[in-house]
């Protein structure tokens, strides 16, 4: 072998020598005993020795994790639900799933097996990423606890009732009731069959809720019913369509105090209530908050009703302590109805009410009711409430409990307080409200302004800052004195 | 040239050429270049048809399993900290960063003195996204400049107090002087989506800490849906001019903690302090407090302290705290708004634990004279003013919607059995010679059994007023069917003593 050869011999055998040390320490190499994905995960970069990418456990694509399956949307997204070891606040991202993959469901995808006593096992918290399209559900929906249920958008996605739309949650307690629904925010309690207690983080974001004109046992079904969700639970940028019965129905636990209500939940935000089709009924209700119950308040809903605003009230408000704000209301007979259970309803809030004709009149926005059996609403704020409507005779506030129809089309505030009363007669209420044409109080430079002139609310109270021609004037039967 | 060297030659060159190739593509090439391990794998699409990186996005849990020789740096904050330390990982733009498939537990907690985040003022900005489960710090954690965290859900990622930490000490602090940019404050810091855990181990005691601190952070700074779990200093503590702007703190639910804590059923620390509080705001104006159910277990002094001016309060719940809000109690305060503020005693659940309630907003007068057993204290040239209350309610029987020590008013439930009281609107202006401007729908007699009413307001009816039953000295009443030649539309209350009557005016 001549030295040329020898030399040659020594490239190769070192070349190959520095190529094998390199590929044996290079990161691909070290990461190989670390990889263990699974169907579904999110594929990132950081080499396997086998493989070009790694698996992120945080995340399970649905359309991946489950192609040998044959069930429909929801069988698919169970399956993965009930994967043993699932980490709490995995993302399940089904949105992947495409026709000619069914867009329906049979059962609730949440529901992920039965126990020894026949009650149902609820999935483990996640966020549930749904596909575009509508899916139609034969079986209403439990989101349990610190779920999140997020489609892609109002309209985007629609989660849609089926024909012949089954609710097994229904149940009449001794504390309340639990209505047929499309969405239920953590299981209503029965005695029996459910025992699931109070709920947290229960969260509905980015997707449409159509109820379809849907009845169980000849009872028209609500849209979203949140009957066991308490702190940290929300409904957010969600259309809900086609509901003859509640929208957003807001209550407590049918069958025990114990077992929550939705207090404290919310703030409802960016909510659109709409019928796509049909008159809704006379019950129909975009929201109803019954008696007793204190969620946060509802921030930014639009109620809109059709043209011949048969829905009797948009906002049926019987909770207490809970702010309603920036609304807009159109096509419902009245607005908001506080109190009309005859409830005690009290301290409540209400800012940025607005009502408009163009779907259907309104012919009272806000509505304080007097006529229950039990004490009427007080400490009632209302502030910044407008109406604009077609109606014969309309009250932008019809409050009963002082018998005020305030007819001015935009009102800046209007506060009822308490009753003024002894020995159980009651002769009026704390108020106050800065229209002009009921008992309010203006303020200006000189009396000389309304010296001679007549004035229109009677109890009124006129101040002079400069106190010229007199400090204080009251209107008196249509005259200031 | 011999057969035997042609195929030395060939196959060095061949060699040569396979090296090339292979380190051309190798993800060690890529990452020298612009990749970095933990890069979300993305499909190119034709013509290529092949999966490449996207540098918006690292997994961390893949920095778990590059230390196959230390299993000591595969903890959460020692794989973030290389994460942010070593160069060419996070691009100068910023990323989001996975860390949700990192393992995390009392078997696996942060290294000694190992925080996620190196000291810098240059730290790219980020978006971590938490992993589910306990979460055991070592040392305290400071957030940088615009740089978001984010768990998996309340008690899904619980952030667990280090049992060393010192008392006063915050667990998370949004910014600090050494890592704002050098205009001395951070923005975009934000906390959402996790548990705050005070409590070291699951059979010892709360620690009197402060869950998280603002300080430093700004505009677009805030903490959201965060559950604060036996903290027994301050939950969330928002001082300083340096956390102006910053907000709005949405949707928190601090419960106190102390010592002598249960973990069975009911869950609760039945010694807590009286310095304990949910939140303190202390001269920072921010965008607000949106949403928070506080709960202690009756004797901490307050759940909110208000010492600042210019902030909203709205959609709050206490239970188990003296005073609710508490407002002027260290510093004046003026220009507030809260709206809709309950307060009750716990119940209902059979978790709950929470105490009484005495008063839902408290309004602090700093001439007064405090003892040392209210939330209220006594300091020179301080004051209350300009402070908007709507709905405030209790709904516990006998106890105060709202008492004002600068007017000396109190706003009493009036029955033990009331189902709440509380003032529809209750405005306290400035002072004037001898009072305030005040304005006030509360109509109701100090107790059951008095005859003395605590506030003026204004009466309205078409009718007139009760000629017995007494009144608030110095109300209104307007009847709006009074007469031209009657004295009967506007009334004035006047009396005082026992007995004050309605007055016929106009």
């Amino acid at each position: 072998m001549t030295a040329k050869a020898v030399l040659l011999r020594f490239l190769f055998f070192a070349t190959a020598m520095i190529l094998l040390g390199w590929i044996s320490t290079s990161p691909t190499r070290a990461l190989a005993q670390g990889c263990s994905p699974v169907a579904g995960n999110n594929l990132v970069y950081g080499n396997c020795s086998t493989q070009s990418s790694f698996g992120s456990q945080s995340y399970i694509d649905v359309s991946s994790a489950t192609t040998s399956a044959t069930g429909d949307l929801c069988a698919r997204i169970a399956s993965v639900l009930a994967t043993s070891g699932l980490k709490a606040g995995t993302v399940v991202d089904a949105r992947g799933i495409v026709p000619p993959t069914p867009l329906s469901c049979s059962s609730d995808p949440f529901i992920i097996g039965v126990n020894g006593s026949g009650q149902p096992i609820f999935a483990p918290p996640s966020v549930v990423l749904l596909p575009s399209g509508t899916i139609t559900t034969s079986s209403s929906w439990v989101v349990p606890d610190e779920t999140q249920l997020i489609g892609e958008g109002p309209g985007i996605t629609t989660l849609q009732a089926a024909s012949g739309f089954a609710d097994p949650f229904v149940y009449a307690g001794t504390n309340g009731t639990a209505n047929p629904a499309v969405i239920h925010m953590g299981a209503p309690n029965t005695s029996a069959t459910v025992t699931q207690g109070i709920v947290f983080a229960v969260r509905i974001l980015h997707l449409t809720v159509d109820g379809n004109r849907q009845t169980v046992s000849s009872t028209y079904i609500d849209g979203i019913d949140n009957n066991n969700a308490e702190e940290q639970s929300y409904v957010d940028d969600v259309t809900i369509q086609n509901v003859l019965a509640n929208g957003l129905y807001l209550s407590a636990d049918p069958d025990s105090t114990g077992d929550g209500a939705a207090d404290h939940s919310g703030p409802y935000t960016n909510i659109v209530f709409q019928q796509t089709s049909g008159l809704p009924k006379s019950a129909t209700n975009c929201v109803n908050i019954t008696a007793n119950v204190e969620p946060r308040g509802i921030h930014g809903i639009s109620c809109l009703g059709d043209s011949t605003s048969a829905a009797t009230y948009a906002i049926l408000l019987n909770g207490n302590s809970t702010t309603i704000e920036d609304a807009r209301i159109d096509g419902f007979n009245t607005g908001i109805y506080v109190g009309s259970t005859g409830d005690p309803t009290q301290a409540n809030l209400l800012f940025n009410i607005t009502g408009t004709d163009t779907v259907g009149s309104v012919t009272n926005l806000i509505n304080i009711d007097n006529t229950g059996t039990g004490s009427s609403p007080i400490n009632l704020a209302i502030s910044a409430v407008s109406l604009t409507t077609s109606a014969g005779t309309p009250c932008t506030i019809d409050d009963h409990t002082t018998s005020t129809c305030v007819t001015n089309s935009s009102v800046g505030m209007y506060l009822l307080g308490q009753p003024v009363s002894t020995s159980n007669i009651t002769y009026g209420y704390s108020r106050f409200t800065t229209s002009p044409n009921f008992a309010t109080w203006i303020v200006g430079s000189t009396s000389a302004s309304i010296t001679g002139k007549s004035c229109t609310a009677n109890g009124s109270i006129f101040s002079s800052t400069t106190g010229t021609g007199g400090s204080m004037w009251a209107c008196v039967a249509g005259a200031w004195k | 040239m011999s057969i035997d060297r042609t195929i030395a030659t060939r196959t060095f060159l061949a060699a040569m050429a396979v090296f090339l190739v292979v380190f051309s593509v190798s993800p060690g090439r890529l990452q020298a270049q612009t990749a970095a391990w933990g890069n979300n794998a993305v499909y190119t699409g034709t013509p290529t048809a092949s999966v490449t990186f996207s540098t918006a996005y690292i997994d961390a849990s893949v920095f778990a399993f590059k230390y196959t020789g230390g299993a000591s740096k595969n903890d959460i904050c020692t794989i973030l900290n290389y994460v942010y330390s070593t160069s060419g990982i996070i691009p100068p733009a910023g990323a989001v960063i996975d860390a949700r498939g990192i393992p995390v537990g009392s078997s696996n907690p942060c290294a000694a003195s190992t925080s996620p985040w190196p000291t810098s003022s240059t730290l790219p900005p980020t978006t971590v996204l938490l992993p589910p489960g306990a979460i055991f710090m070592s040392t305290a954690w400071v957030l940088p400049n615009q740089t978001r965290i984010i768990g998996a859900g309340r008690t899904n990622t619980a952030i667990v107090v280090p049992a060393a930490l010192a008392t006063g000490t915050p667990m998370i602090q949004m910014g600090s002087s050494s890592t704002c940019p050098s205009g001395g404050y951070c923005t975009g810091v934000g906390i959402s989506d996790l548990e705050i855990n005070g409590q070291p181990t699951a059979t010892s005691n709360a620690l009197d800490v402060i869950g998280i601190q603002n300080e430093y952070s700004q505009d677009g700074s805030y903490v959201s849906h965060v559950t604060f779990h036996w903290v027994e200093g301050i939950a969330l503590d928002i001082e300083t001019s340096g956390a102006n702007n910053s907000g709005p703190y949405t949707d928190l639910t601090p419960s106190a903690g102390g010592t002598s804590c249960t973990v069975t059923s009911p869950t609760y620390c039945s010694a807590q302090s009286t310095s304990t509080a949910c939140i303190k705001i202390v001269n920072a104006q921010t965008k607000g407090i949106h949403g928070f159910t506080c709960t202690a277990s009756g004797v901490p002094y307050a759940g909110v302290y208000l010492d600042a001016n210019s902030n909203t309060i709205e959609d709050g719940h206490f239970e188990g705290v003296v005073d609710g809000i508490a407002v002027g109690a260290h510093d004046s305060a003026a220009g507030n708004v809260i709206l809709n503020i309950t307060g009750a005693i716990g119940g209902g659940g059979s978790d709950s634990s929470s105490g009484p309630i005495v008063n839902t907003v408290h309004i602090c007068n700093p001439a007064k004279t405090y003892g040392t057993t209210n939330a209220c204290t006594t300091f020179a040239g301080g004051s209350v003013t300009d402070l908007t209350l709507s709905e405030i309610q209790s709904y516990t029987g006998a106890e105060y919607a709202i008492l004002d020590d600068e007017t000396v008013t109190s706003l009493q439930s009036i029955s033990a059995y009331s189902v709440g009281i509380g003032a529809g609107i209750y405005v306290l202006g400035e002072p004037t010679a001898g009072g305030y401007s005040r304005l006030s729908t509360f109509n109701q007699p100090s107790t059951s059994s008095s005859t003395t009413w605590p506030v003026a307001t204004w009466g309205y009816a078409s009718t007139t007023p009760p000629t017995s039953g007494g009144c608030a000295v110095g109300s209104i009443f307007s009847n709006s069917s009074g007469t031209a030649s009657g004295t009967d539309t506007l009334y004035i209350c006047v009396g005082g003593g026992t007995s004050p009557t309605w007055k016929a005016y106009k």
